[in-house]
């Protein structure tokens, strides 16, 4: 194990010592045996020794009836039916509408050093942000000085094809087709990102030639984070919803809602 | 019949896990049962029912779209390939015949032409079927309705006929989901940088190599030298002989060829999952899929439970993490995987982050079955029994929505495990203090399939008046093979009350109670009960701790009588070989197998350092040893949790597994405690080397 647990800084003893007298944890409190045991503060009751019968009706299990069901769960043949999730909570009518949670995906194409918006959607839910890189290609998403998304590429740029199985020499490997242009998907927290805030996205693909995965620093560039040598595959700096292809200003302004 | 789609691992959110779209081309209405079935054999029984996609399921959700085409079976491109089937620039279409399908791809069988290709709508299809049914894809396989063999992958794409098999899908998985590099071998010598792939390097120097961790020292380095470049081999281990029980794909060492190179570039073992398909994932590129996808994954070692499952007399262990569970076996010093399911299992009961689980033999069969309840997930609760499917694994057996017949299920029900008949079939107390107006304790007797409530007290139990303050342990006191119940109460009464109610089976009777003492000992609210027979008189008997309602720290030993109890040993402050202190913890195991029941004792918070001991019965005394901060390597921390086992299969119960959310460990106690095993953050047990 790795880590030393952090130690307390409060006075303590600090070992077990063989020998040594009992610890006195509260010099306030008496010993076992010491003067009469006192009743417990703000308890009257002593329990009957003969429990009275519980006679009410209201917030009761049914009554018991021994023998009534053998409880042996006979599994039906069609099997169980799912289990029921809760209904979500009804909204009252003061309930004002909430934007949902959720987040961007964006569909980058990477083009001769270039990156641009072919499409867009909202996905709802939570979105896991990586805050971790691995060698090899990663984006980022900086809206000014700040990183608002990062993920990981792991396999981006080519076609292979499957090696033959019958063995015929020279294809027992892959089949390797660069690709001029392909395509990664980039996702951003709908928070961070609005219609005005698009001019000022800047959109980085990078390959980093690393030694092992770094934890980098929340918001700040990974360029300036990462060691070894990180190249720039593509960029793109600042969305213009005008100049993107109109299936993709339209997917684009929806996602954006 | 309308396209659609069916969610057949479902893990978690989109935006959380990653999502495999599957789509078929060539499927007719009539064929969706074939491609049905493929998706099974490829991805659910072959890729993720092995290895490394197994483990690590619960970082993915799969997507299962079917669409419906004109025509059944894709469309066909025939090239003449000039005898040249490597090189496809040679290559002239001789015919082209197409078929209306739901994505147009057109299958040729020419490896140089990746197998098939795209139709003149192909992609605009795929992204039209993806944003329909599977917006935030990150892989894509496309199933063709096409008998030939053939695949072409690439972007987190994967294009592949039905007469591919898994293994070189996990082979593209490798690529799409962990950046790994290819490992097959051509002629050529490589001249490049040092490659960024984990499982590539040009560099020989041992000491600076990029997975040096997994090298045993005695593994020569470089281990396989190609002595004849250009010829386009892989070597294998070249450098004197492999050792006795080398493994090829799991022994790492450097091996020159890979990336399309015989030479000037080495791979980590002889034959991985990345050159070879249908071997596992090496060392090196497990690790990297594992450190990857562990944050998706969301594993943890949070919750851990002991238990035999498979009857071989060793405790294994069950692992929860929100909406699936592993079972790792123990061979006596080490555990490996048996078992890995998400979201439901067969019987359908489907796993969420609230399920409680109770580990103990329902059914007298030798191995250890589950009793899972969940109050928290879903608009009723549920509990389930689940045992061994007979393949390593658990099934669910019964399950009780929202009562067992006599027993109204409520949210903070708690529930005891205890074989109250004496049958050798586990059985369940249960407790409920205040979802009710007022306290209710159940019997429930296990049939072996299934539960019935015997017996049902309302407010009261015999010579016992019940409130929430109620706190239970089980053991058979009067030692008739059945166990029973002890109750202890230091809030709701004047005074401090411990009930000892023997079962008969069906029922519990008051055998003693004690108001306000025990013989020698002043009962007190913070009094800790802990049932163990530590004289081995077949009597459970009663060690009684109380660490806060003195100026010291008390522990009784009470010797039950069958009806009663008496004081045998009384430690004030001091026990031999421990201090003890108010926040001390105890857990019963039975250290030295001696029949007699012993105390582990932990203590993280009254100390400079941590302490974590045992205390071993005599009958009438204790003797502690202890280890302060480390156990071996096992770092002692306030987060740790501790849970009494047998994973050895030796006599009693000597052994803990220790755990925390990212650390896992094996500690036995002869009765000195040492680390057997710990690992980090996955349970893997690496030939050599491990992964931090």
């Amino acid at each position: 194990m790795a880590r030393k647990t952090p130690k307390t800084t409060r006075s303590r003893p600090q070992r077990q010592k063989d020998g040594a007298p009992p610890v006195v944890e509260d010099p306030k409190l008496p010993r076992m045996g010491e003067g009469e045991p006192k009743p417990l503060r703000g308890r009257a009751a002593v329990m009957p020794s003969e429990p009275k019968k519980d006679t009410g009706t209201q917030n009761r299990m049914a009554a018991f009836k021994r023998g009534a069901g053998s409880g042996d769960a006979r599994m039906p043949k069609e099997g169980y039916p799912d289990q029921e999730p809760p209904k979500p909570p009804r909204r009252s009518k003061s309930d004002a509408p909430k934007k949902k949670d959720g987040y961007v995906r964006l569909r980058v194409l990477v083009h001769d050093g270039e990156l641009s918006v072919v499409g867009a959607k909202f996905v709802e839910g939570p979105l896991a942000q990586t805050e971790t890189v691995h060698p090899g290609r990663a984006y980022e998403v900086m809206l000014g000085s700040r990183r608002v998304a990062t993920g990981v590429v792991p396999d981006a740029g080519q076609w292979r094809s499957f090696p033959d199985p019958t063995g015929r020499a020279g294809l027992g490997g892959h089949h390797i087709t660069e690709l001029p242009s392909y395509e990664i998907a980039v996702r951003i927290p709908a928070e961070d990102l609005s219609m005005s805030a698009l001019p000022k996205a800047q959109i980085t693909l990078y390959q980093w030639r690393g030694a092992a995965p770094t934890e980098l620093v929340a918001g700040r560039s990974m360029r300036s984070q990462l060691p070894g040598r990180t190249n720039v595959i593509a960029t793109l700096k600042g969305i213009r919803l005008n100049q993107l292809p109109k299936q993709a200003q339209a997917e684009l302004r929806q996602a954006l809602g | 019949m309308p396209d659609s789609v069916t969610q057949i691992l479902a893990s978690g959110p989109p935006g959380l896990k990653k999502n495999i779209a599957v789509l078929g081309d060539g499927f007719a209405a009539g064929d969706q049962t074939i491609y049905n079935n493929k998706v099974k054999e490829l991805l659910l029984d072959g890729v993720f029912g092995h290895d490394y996609f197994y483990e690590d399921a619960q970082a993915f959700n799969i997507f299962r779209v079917n669409l419906i085409s004109n025509d059944s079976g894709v469309s066909q491109r025939v090239y003449d390939e000039h005898g040249t089937p490597a090189d496809g620039s040679d290559d002239t279409i001789v015919s082209t015949t197409l078929k209306d399908t739901a994505l147009g791809y057109i299958f040729s069988g020419s490896w140089a032409h990746c197998w098939l290709e795209s139709g003149a709508n192909t992609g605009t299809l795929v992204q039209n079927a993806l944003n329909t049914w599977v917006p935030d894809y990150d892989l894509v396989l496309i199933i063709l309705n096409e008998p030939g063999f053939g695949g072409c992958g690439g972007g987190g794409f994967q294009i592949v006929t039905l007469g591919s098999d898994w293994t070189v899908m996990a082979h593209e998985f490798g690529h799409g989901t962990g950046g790994l590099a290819d490992e097959y071998c051509q002629p050529g010598t490589y001249t490049g940088p040092e490659p960024g792939a984990v499982n590539l390097t040009k560099n020989s120097n041992r000491a600076t190599l990029k997975w040096k961790q997994f090298v045993n020292p005695a593994t020569p380095v470089p281990t396989g030298v190609n002595a004849t470049p250009g010829t386009g081999i892989c070597t294998g281990f070249n450098q004197g002989p492999p050792p006795a029980g080398w493994s090829n794909d799991q022994d790492a060492g450097l091996f020159e060829g890979a990336s399309y190179r015989d030479s000037g570039i080495y791979r980590p073992v002889v034959n991985c999952r990345m050159r070879g398909n249908a071997p596992p994932y090496c060392p090196v590129c497990y690790t990297e899929l594992k450190t990857l996808m562990h944050p998706v994954s969301g594993h943890s070692f949070l919750n851990c439970y002991a238990g035999d499952f498979n009857g071989d007399g060793k405790d294994d262990l069950l692992v929860h993490n929100g909406n699936s569970i592993m079972l790792f076996r123990s061979n006596g010093s080490q555990l490996d995987l048996v078992f890995s399911t998400v979201e439901r299992i067969p019987g359908s009961w489907q796993f969420q982050p609230g399920d409680r689980f109770y580990v103990g033999d329902f059914n007298n069969d030798g191995k250890d079955e589950v009793v899972v309840y969940n109050s928290t997930n879903w608009v009723m609760e549920y509990l389930g029994l689940l045992a061994d499917d007979g393949n390593n694994g658990l099934k669910l057996i019964a399950r009780y929505d929202d009562a067992v017949p006599g027993w109204q299920f409520q949210l903070n029900d708690q529930f005891y495990v205890a074989d109250f008949d004496g049958d050798g079939r586990k059985d369940l107390y249960v407790f409920n203090g205040n979802n009710w107006r007022i306290p209710y304790l159940g019997m429930l007797r296990s049939s072996g399939t299934g539960f019935s409530v015997v017996q049902r007290y309302d407010a009261n139990m015999p010579g016992w008046q019940m409130t929430a303050g109620d706190r239970h342990v089980v053991g058979d006191f009067s030692g008739e093979g059945r166990e029973d119940l002890w109750v202890f109460n230091g809030s709701d009464w004047v005074y401090p009350y411990l009930g000892m109610l023997r079962s008969n089976g069906t029922s519990l009777s008051m055998a003693r109670r004690y108001d306000n003492k025990l013989p020698g000992w002043q009962m007190r609210p913070g009094d800790r009960h802990f049932v163990g027979d530590f004289d081995g008189d077949g009597k459970a008997d009663l060690y009684v701790f109380n660490g806060d309602d003195w100026s010291i720290a008390y522990l009784g030993m009470f010797r039950s009588l069958g009806n009663g109890l008496c004081l045998v040993e009384r430690y004030d402050g001091n026990a031999p070989g421990w201090q003890m202190r108010r926040h001390d913890r105890h857990w019963v195991g039975d250290i030295n197998g001696d029949g007699r029941r012993d105390l582990f004792v932990y203590n993280h918070q009254d100390w400079g350092t941590q302490y974590l001991g045992t205390m071993r019965s005599n009958g009438t005394g204790l003797t502690a040893s202890w280890s302060a901060d480390w156990v071996g390597e096992w770092n002692l921390g306030a987060v740790d949790k501790f849970e009494v086992c047998n994973y050895e299969g030796v006599a009693g119960q000597r052994d803990l597994f220790v755990h925390n959310q990212d650390w896992f460990g094996m500690i036995r106690a002869l009765p000195s405690l040492s680390l057997q095993k710990i690992y980090y953050r996955w349970i893997h047990n690496y030939r050599y080397g491990r992964n931090w």
